[in-house]
Formats: structure tokens, C-alpha cells, sequence
């Protein structure tokens, strides 16, 4: 943090993690690129699932999977349960088997951290942990707003909800595991590819 | 906690660790670049040493406060719709979770990493009570699959080379007649454990992790990973089971700014690890994922009994690793010499509090160099070689060392606390020492002496000491040059 923007210090540790890091205010298509290089692995079409609260630049997003060729199913909490954009009903085992079949998970963040690289996932009933999970990709969007210097200040305003959602998971970079000859290797069971794309809205 | 009737002798274990090629290329190879990274990471941080400060006196006070804290974090949990137990060792915690499968009729149970159900040895309970039980971390996977232990806190399987856990593979895969890994790369290997243990996460009933730290304010249970594993088992079974210790209580939810980065700066020098969890409740109406139960189970399995005393800082220890990645002695013969769940220094500490001084009398007496260098890598300034030495005192002291070795060294000590004593002792070493000479360099010698003497040299004493000399040196011109007093 010291002397640098939230925004430029969570880049630089963010992109030391293994993350890739889109600022769209500094770059042209930066929502387009993070999901081309998130989905480049994915031959022809692929699926993005989007879950997230509602406080997202969907309009971005969407264009963005379009112009990859991907189909985006987008999955909303109503006022009974989870709906996708046919106003069809989810259950559990559903929202489950999708996420588990897409190539990748998009979602925003309640907050993140610059210090750390970190970025803070809310697990409640409006929005979830498996798109940050189940594929092998994940795409966050960080309102430049949300980027706290410090844990303390994130873990601040966590405190201050109420209810507290029942799981939150602080994300710094991919899923990865040096169990093996002490060798790092990204995507062992979580998403071994991790975007983040910062912007206002 | 129960001695293992299976426990080979120390030196038993030691030449098998020492002969062990493969074990020790990859400890020379990890263990000094995880203390380096935890060097540099505190380096590049100028506000972590302050932090981590802070974050060992809020454990200290923590443990100090503990029965309390217990209290309250168990309210809290029951309060956000949880179930909180107090369970005495793991045939209690697995008779809890045997239950919770009965009644909902699951047998498939996913874990992510805990050492205290390697303590407890609750795989062993559950299986025996009819549940599968699979652990999830990669390299608690491989030992599992080979029907090992772990050797390591934060890298269970740091003794396995990628060819040997090819073969592990292989053979699972051959046994269940699914394709093996295509090669022995070790993204090939990952891969291979992903895709068979995201089945296992699908089909699973019952999930158990352990905890980093559990939030007495508010029923707030930490899990820290970098594989994502934890996050699999705690939202996709209907059931999450988390069994934690009873030290590992903290009071504030504020706390966690300061303890949160701990576990990852001192273990691998990162500011925090992939995933940090913070769970505070089952699934709520209308959510999706998460399980319909949650449980939170409290051991104590001897802990209680380390009580208020001399050894209170070991129940801060955080399991973060770095006293294992700094020990000359764990450098050298990884953790299944150790012969007990938690090796390095603070298992050699820890186990025989848990278990009792006279089942793992060796791990005190013969697994630490007394070199300090644990006391300075750890991040609760757990003083370390205070306890050894207290632990050694306490074997002399309830007769567990051999008498013959005790009287050695009140003998030694006795010669060598006064001037004369030393000189008879060095005078009588140059008569004996002949017997043991062999070019010119000492190889041997009479009892105790002969097993130190089996892997070292040492220099004969001197035909003439420097003390003898200076007692019979020619004193011919004595204050030369000075004018004389007189």
C-alpha cells in the first residue's frame, strides 16, 4: 500500500499471486480480455455462469462472453429461490450440476484488499461460493471503490453486516498446492485461472 | 492422546530416516526456501512484525482466558443456528459423528486437513464404524492412499519424490480400473487427484475439517487453505462436522485482522494463503449452497492437563510450520522419525504433554539441539528450548534415563565444576585416550562416550595442556622494561 493507490497496490500483489488484473478505466475491451485469457484453454463455445447479488455491470459482462463466442447463463435471487434469466425456478442440485459443467464462474466482490491481494467473496442467500469454485476459471468484477488498504478495514465493514453471511472466503489468487516436491501447481481443486477486473458503476 | 504400541526406538527410526535419499534431497531442497520466504516476506512488509505481535498476545491472552472464551464461542455458535459439543478424545468426537451418520443414513465422508483428527485417529474410528473417509488435501490424499502418516504439518507428503507418488497413483488407478496419470509430471499428478476427488466431493455426506481459529464473539470458525478444498467440504455435503481443539478459541472477530496472516507469513512467507473461510452458521432459508447442519466439535484429548503452567505458550502454537522448516534436526530425518503425529520441535514438545513423558521419553531427549533457531523462526514466540530443557530435567528427575547415563553426567558435571577436578579428569583422558587413538585422531572411548564417538572425531588432549604450560613456562625476565614498584 505506502505510497501507491488501493488500486495499483492491489495490482502488484494481486498479479504476484498468479492472478490476472484488467483495470477498465486504463484499457480498451478490459472485460473482453480478462474473459478471453480466462476461457482460452476452452475449445469452440463455452459457458460462463454469472451469480452475484445484483450489484454488477451485467451489461459489460454480457457483451464480453458474446464477443468470445460463449454463452452466458445468468442466475438471480428472487424473492423464494434462484431464477435464471427465463424466470425458471433453481434448486440446488441444479445451480450445483451447472456450475460444475461451466467453464467459468463470474461473480462480484463484497470488498477487496490491496495489502494482500485479496478479494472478498459473500456466501448468503442472494449470491455463493460455487462460481468462485466449481469451474475452472473465475471472473471477479471489484468496484475500484470496494479496495480497502488493509484487512482490518475489510474485516471492519464484514463486522458491520447484519445478518453476517453464514460463509465468506477471501480469495488470494488461484486455487494451488506445493505438496508435491514443494513445486507450485495452480488449480488443484479450486480455479487455477483468476481474474479480476476493476471499475466503477 | 494414546501411545502407539507400533513405535519403533529412536534410533531405529533415525537410521531409517538417515538412509532415506529421496527424503532427504527434498527436505535440503523445500525446507530452506520456505524459511527464506518467510524471512523475506516479513522484510518486505514493515508492518507485519508489529502485527504479529499483537496477534500472539491476543493468543496468549486467548489461552489464558480459555475455559471462558470455550463457553462463549459455543453459545455463539448454537445462537446462529449451529451445534456445539465438548468432546473429550476421538472415540468421543468419532461416537458424534457415527451418530450424525446414522441418523441421516450417509457413510461417504470428504475431509479437508486437520491434525487433530490425526490425532485422534478418527479415520481409523470412523472406518471402523462403516464410514468411507477420504482426505482431500493433495498431499494428505497421497499419504492416505500409500497407508502412510504425514511428515510434515503443511506438506503431509514432503517425503514422496513425483515418481514414488506416481506409483501410488498408479496403483489406485489399477485397482479401480480408471486410467492412470499420463506421466510423472507433477501437474500430470495434480490433475489426476483433482478429477477423482471432485467426484468424491459430489458424492459426499458428511464433511469434516479441522479449524485455524474459532471467534468467541461470534461463532466464527476460520479455515485456512491454498487448494480450495475446505470450501468443497464445507458447502457441498449436507452436513459439515469441524473438529478443532480447545486452545484454538480467539475473543474478537477484530482479532482475526492480526491473526488471519499468521499461519501463511510464518509457514511459506505469504501474506495470506489462497483461501481464508470464515464460517459463521448452516444454510440459511433460501440459500443454496452450504450444509443443513453444522457442528463444531471442541477436543481437548489432553490438553486441559497442560493446564495453567510452565508450558501454557505451547497452546498458542498456530501449526503454521516454521519451526519444522528451521529445525536442523527435522532438516535431516523429516517427520516420521519423530514418531508421533506432530514432529519438529513443537511436536517434540507437544506430545509428550499430550501423551505423557514416558511414552515418547526420546522425542524430548534426543530430537533437539538446543540451537534456538525454532524460539526465533516462531511467530508465538513459543519458547521452545525453555521446555526442552525443562522436559530433560523432568526425565532425570522421574528416573527415566537410564541410571548408568544419569550417573555419567553427575559424575562429568561433579569433575568438570571445579579447577582440579577438570585437570584430573583431562589428566586421566591422556592416560585412557591411547586405547582409542587411531591416526593421530580420537575414535572412540569408554561408555557414553562410544556411542557419541561412533559418527564423530575429536583431537587427542595434548601431550602438555596450555594450562601446564603456563604453570611451568621459564618466567625469565618478568616485567620487563618497567620500572620496578620497590
Amino acid at each position: 500500500m505506502d505510497s501507491q493507490e488501493p488500486t495499483e497496490a492491489f495490482a502488484a500483489r494481486w498479479t504476484l499471486l498468479h492472478g490476472l488484473f484488467f483495470d477498465a478505466a486504463q484499457e480498451e475491451r478490459a472485460w473482453e480480455k480478462a474473459v478471453s485469457a480466462l476461457t482460452e484453454t476452452s475449445r469452440g463455445t463455452f459457458t460462463a455462469v454469472l451469480w452475484d447479488g445484483g450489484n454488477i455491470p451485467r451489461a459489460s459482462i454480457e457483451d464480453a462472453v458474446a464477443r468470445c463466442g460463449g454463452v452466458l447463463v445468468e442466475v438471480r435471487a428472487g424473492a423464494d429461490g434462484l431464477y435464471d434469466g427465463e424466470d425458471r425456478l433453481w434448486e440446488r442440485g441444479r445451480l450445483r450440476d451447472v456450475l460444475e459443467a461451466a467453464d467459468l464462474g463470474i461473480t462480484g466482490a463484497a470488498w477487496a484488499v490491496a495489502h494482500t491481494g485479496t478479494v472478498a467473496l459473500y456466501g448468503d442467500a442472494r449470491r455463493g461460493m460455487w462460481p468462485s469454485l466449481l469451474p475452472p476459471a473465475h471472473l471477479i468484477a471489484v468496484r475500484r471503490e470496494d479496495i480497502v488498504p488493509g484487512l482490518a478495514a475489510g474485516l471492519e465493514r464484514l463486522a458491520s453486516e447484519s445478518p453476517p453471511p453464514p460463509e465468506v472466503k477471501l480469495v488470494s489468487g488461484p486455487s494451488s498446492t506445493a505438496d508435491i516436491e514443494g513445486q507450485l501447481v495452480v488449480g488443484v481443486h479450486g480455479p487455477g485461472r483468476v481474474a479480476v477486473v476493476v471499475s466503477s458503476w | 492422546m494414546k501411545p502407539d504400541p507400533t513405535r519403533r526406538p529412536w534410533p531405529e527410526r533415525r537410521a531409517r530416516a538417515l538412509q532415506d535419499t529421496v527424503l532427504r534431497e527434498t527436505l535440503a531442497g523445500v525446507m530452506p526456501r520456505l524459511a527464506a520466504a518467510r524471512v523475506a516476506a516479513y522484510a518486505q512488509d514493515p508492518g507485519a512484525e508489529e502485527s504479529r505481535i499483537r496477534a500472539r498476545d491476543r493468543r496468549r491472552e486467548a489461552v489464558a482466558d480459555r475455559d471462558a472464551l470455550l463457553a462463549q464461542a459455543m453459545a455463539s455458535i448454537e445462537q446462529h443456528g449451529g451445534a456445539a459439543a465438548r468432546v473429550a478424545d476421538g472415540e468421543a468426537a468419532a461416537r458424534y459423528i457415527l451418530a450424525i451418520a446414522a441418523r441421516r443414513g450417509g457413510r461417504r465422508v470428504t475431509k479437508s486437513k486437520s491434525m487433530v483428527t490425526e490425532e485422534l485417529e478418527l479415520n481409523r474410528l470412523l472406518e471402523a464404524g462403516g464410514l468411507e473417509v477420504r482426505e482431500t488435501d493433495l498431499g494428505e490424499y497421497i499419504v492416505q492412499l500409500a497407508g502412510e502418516r504425514p511428515s510434515h504439518i503443511l506438506a503431509p507428503a514432503i517425503h514422496r519424490n513425483r515418481l514414488q507418488v506416481k506409483d501410488v497413483f498408479d496403483q489406485q488407478a489399477h485397482r479401480q480400473g480408471i486410467p492412470a496419470p499420463a506421466g510423472a509430471d507433477i501437474t500430470e499428478l495434480t490433475r489426476y487427484a483433482r478429477q477423482r476427488l471432485r467426484a468424491d466431493f459430489l458424492a459426499a455426506d458428511i464433511g469434516i475439517t479441522g479449524g485455524n481459529f474459532v471467534v468467541a464473539e461470534t461463532g466464527t470458525l476460520v479455515l485456512i487453505t491454498n487448494e480450495g478444498n475446505a470450501d468443497m467440504v464445507t458447502t457441498l455435503p449436507p452436513v459439515h462436522v469441524a473438529v478443532v481443539g480447545i486452545e484454538k478459541v480467539v475473543e474478537r472477530f477484530s482479532d482475526l485482522a492480526d491473526l488471519l496472516p499468521q499461519p501463511a507469513m510464518s509457514g511459506v512467507g505469504q501474506r495470506l494463503s489462497a483461501y481464508t473461510t470464515l464460517i459463521s452458521g448452516p444454510r440459511q432459508p433460501g440459500q443454496l449452497e452450504g450444509p443443513e447442519e453444522w457442528h463444531v466439535l471442541f477436543v481437548d484429548n489432553g490438553r486441559s492437563a497442560i493446564g495453567a503452567g510452565a508450558f501454557q505458550d505451547v497452546l498458542t502454537c498456530i501449526r503454521c510450520g516454521a519451526c519444522y522448516n528451521v529445525c536442523p534436526v527435522f532438516r535431516q530425518v523429516g517427520g516420521h522419525a519423530y514418531g508421533s503425529v506432530y514432529g519438529g520441535p513443537i511436536g517434540a514438545v507437544l506430545t509428550p504433554l499430550l501423551q505423557g513423558l514416558e511414552a515418547v521419553p526420546d522425542l524430548p531427549e534426543s530430537l533437539c539441539t538446543l540451537c534456538h533457531a525454532c524460539v526465533e523462526a516462531c511467530p508465538m514466540d513459543i519458547d521452545l528450548p525453555a521446555h526442552f530443557i525443562q522436559l530433560r530435567t523432568e526425565l532425570v528427575r522421574r528416573r527415566l534415563k537410564p541410571a548408568s547415563v544419569t550417573r555419567t553426567y553427575r559424575t562429568w558435571s561433579r569433575l568438570w565444576t571445579t579447577p582440579a577436578g577438570y585437570r584430573r579428569s583431562i589428566q586421566l583422558a591422556r592416560l585412557g585416550q591411547r586405547l582409542y587413538l587411531r591416526r593421530g585422531r580420537l575414535t572412540g572411548g569408554p561408555g557414553l562416550l562410544g556411542g557419541w564417538a561412533k559418527t564423530r572425531d575429536m583431537p587427542p588432549v595434548a601431550a602438555k595442556t596450555f594450562q601446564e604450560w603456563w604453570v611451568t613456562r621459564p618466567k625469565a625476565r618478568e616485567h620487563d622494561g618497567q620500572p620496578r614498584a620497590d
